[in-house]
């Protein structure tokens, strides 16, 4: 089943106290996907939610670079309707922030985009942040996020939404 | 209920997404117990049992005194043992 779930989940990349870890010498294939342990924020910090529109939301591995020297940008594309004032908050602050999003798909598979290395940023806005023209018009904010990493990885922690002690 | 048995640690009391069952909130002690125990027993890693727990839940009880349960001996008895006259 294509897609992913109407919730995305994020947080400040500084606030991640502990980064799930990638199997340094893989015996299967599976285990050359998997992160291993969970992405642990700092005491007093959490994970938040973002919620889009159903069936406005992407997520997509680009594959970069030249022969033997490939790797992958992640790419998550959402709309979240209207524009509220808690929306329009959340755009001036992390328009400029360096991010961590932990997505699930459709089928419950979760990617996190962002590692110890290279956080996710505010890319652009492909479907533009405004009214719309008409009144029929879909009133909201479209949000392109992207990460770069050497590989794809799924991740098989948890996600807490509630402050680490 | 399930907090009589098992504690959260390392967060606040709230929701976690977790990867075996999906959101659960921590904050409410009405979450059946059969799923804290899962969690636990598959290494979900905010959660500890507690002495009741160990009890109740897997017939572990806690001993107050190893050495008099053990019938291990006294410290001045042992140390006889590996003295000269033993050899």
């Amino acid at each position: 089943m294509g897609g992913i779930m109407q919730i995305v989940y994020f947080g400040l990349y500084d606030d991640v106290d502990t980064w799930p870890t990638k199997t340094t010498a893989p015996t299967t294939l599976a285990t050359a996907a998997n992160l291993t342990g969970d992405l642990e924020m700092k005491a007093g910090k959490k994970m938040y939610q973002l919620y889009l529109t159903d069936d406005t939301g992407e997520f997509k591995c680009e594959m970069v670079g030249e022969i033997d020297g490939h790797s992958f940008v992640y790419h998550l594309s959402v709309f979240h309707p209207g524009m509220q004032d808690k929306v329009v908050g959340f755009l001036n602050a992390i328009k400029n922030e360096n991010l961590v999003f932990i997505v699930i798909d459709s089928d419950g598979q979760k990617y996190v985009m962002g590692d110890a290395l290279r956080p996710a940023i505010l890319a652009s806005s492909p479907d533009g942040i405004g009214t719309g023209k008409t009144t029929a018009a879909r009133k909201g904010v479209s949000m392109e996020f992207t990460a770069k990493t050497p590989r794809i990885h799924i991740y098989t922690g948890n996600i807490p939404l509630t402050e680490a002690i | 209920m399930w907090q009589e048995y098992f504690k959260l640690v390392k967060l606040k009391p709230g929701k976690v997404v977790t990867a075996l069952l999906g959101e659960i909130d921590f904050s409410n002690d009405s979450v059946p117990i059969e799923k804290i125990k899962l969690l636990y027993e598959n290494g979900f890693p905010y959660l500890e049992i507690t002495d009741e727990g160990k009890a109740q839940l897997y017939g572990i009880h806690r001993t107050y005194n190893n050495n008099l349960a053990k019938g291990i001996p006294k410290s001045g008895r042992k140390n006889r043992r590996s003295s000269i006259y033993d050899a």
